[in-house]
């Protein structure tokens, strides 16, 4: 089914949402959470089960990782696939996972409504125009990262890429830049949210986890992208982050998740959305 | 010296009153933009422009350079457009 709707940011530009899948809904304000990787069923189910008692219906998870040192865990593959595939429609969720290689694409889309594009393959021409060819007249959507050292122009170039080759359905996520900071694992750049926003018609979402790598800047950071009219958020969650494969020190613990959609509610409420 | 120095300035003052015209056309089109909802980013055209100035370009500046120059214009003026869309409701 085609939603086409539109809203009109604080910009008075007209923001056309394309999407056939749902993920971005006019006025309102999506959460998409779950963890870093499919480590197995257990952790995964754990993992969902604290994502629908938080209220929301998207659940991330990485089947095949991108990892800087190709000697760190690379993730379950298609065994993966197919534990987020069964978990998810168990509890009611919808799947955005991360896809790295082309021959991957079709099979992910069995298993997922959402390809994510990481910050490391946004200049990867070549898988975004086979997504994009993938993706045209489906109901799946792909979500593009911004790269750690693209200017906002490239990133809207990159999309570029992806709805040339007809796939409308595209999602932007600012998920931190590098800079001379070390405070933070990356620096959120939320001026690029508004600016791509303002430049075009793509929804915009924020990943406030890998921008700062430390939990606790996840929550002030989410309630500073509602304000900063993106569209929703790509967080991670863990049932238990002490224990995850990747990234735990970043991950929300159930008990966190499970608070978000009361914090954000009343940002949203002011920024005219609801969260989902 | 003197002489090249006027010259330079003539050319100069030549430059930004066509980059102001420039601006000016730019900010029409916004508007026109704005109402129709078309998103102001449209990369197709700026690639158009930006290889028409680097062909029609005689030298002695690089085509590369050119497109640097072109680029930074458009930049610049499209900055212009963002901040005024945001104003212009208020």
């Amino acid at each position: 089914m085609d939603i086409s709707a539109s809203t009109t940011s604080s910009s008075g530009v007209k923001t056309e949402v394309k999407t056939n899948n749902g993920m971005i809904q006019p006025n309102s304000f999506r959460v998409v959470a779950g963890p870093c990787t499919v480590e197995s069923y257990e952790q995964f189910e754990a993992s969902a089960k604290a994502v629908k008692e938080a209220g929301f219906s998207y659940i991330r998870g990485g089947a095949f990782k991108p990892r800087t040192s190709p000697y760190s865990f690379q993730g379950l593959g298609e065994e993966g696939l197919g534990i987020l595939s069964e978990v998810a429609s168990e509890y009611g969720l919808e799947v955005v996972t991360e896809v790295m290689d082309p021959k991957d694409i079709e099979k992910v889309m069995e298993h997922a409504k959402v390809i994510q594009i990481g910050a490391r393959n946004m200049q990867n021409f070549a898988l975004l125009k086979h997504i994009g060819e993938a993706i045209a007249g489906t109901d799946h959507g792909a979500v593009l990262k911004r790269g750690l050292s693209a200017t906002v122009e490239e990133w809207l170039q990159a999309a570029e890429y992806i709805t040339s080759e007809g796939g409308d359905n595209v999602v932007l996520c600012e998920r931190g830049i590098r800079t001379f900071e070390n405070a933070t694992r990356f620096t959120l750049d939320l001026s690029a949210v508004i600016v791509a926003k303002r430049l075009t018609d793509l929804p915009v979402i924020v990943d406030p986890s890998h921008a700062a790598g430390r939990r606790d800047l996840v929550v002030p950071l989410s309630k500073a992208s509602v304000a900063a009219e993106a569209d929703g958020l790509i967080i991670e969650s863990h049932h238990e982050p002490e224990n995850a494969l990747c990234d735990g020190e970043q991950a929300l613990p159930a008990e966190a998740l499970h608070g978000l959609k009361g914090i954000l509610e009343p940002f949203a409420t002011a920024m005219g959305r609801g969260v989902i | 010296m003197k002489t090249f120095r006027e010259r330079v300035d003539e050319v100069d003052h030549e430059l930004v009153r066509l980059l102001n015209e420039r601006a000016q056309l730019v900010q029409e089109m916004g508007s026109y933009k704005q109402e129709a909802g078309i998103p102001l980013f449209d990369p197709r055209r700026e690639e158009e422009i930006l290889s028409k100035v680097a062909e029609e370009n005689p030298g002695p500046i690089f085509d590369s350079s050119m497109r640097d120059i072109f680029e930074l214009i458009m930049h610049r003026i499209r900055d212009i457009e963002i901040q005024r869309s945001e104003f212009s409701d208020q």
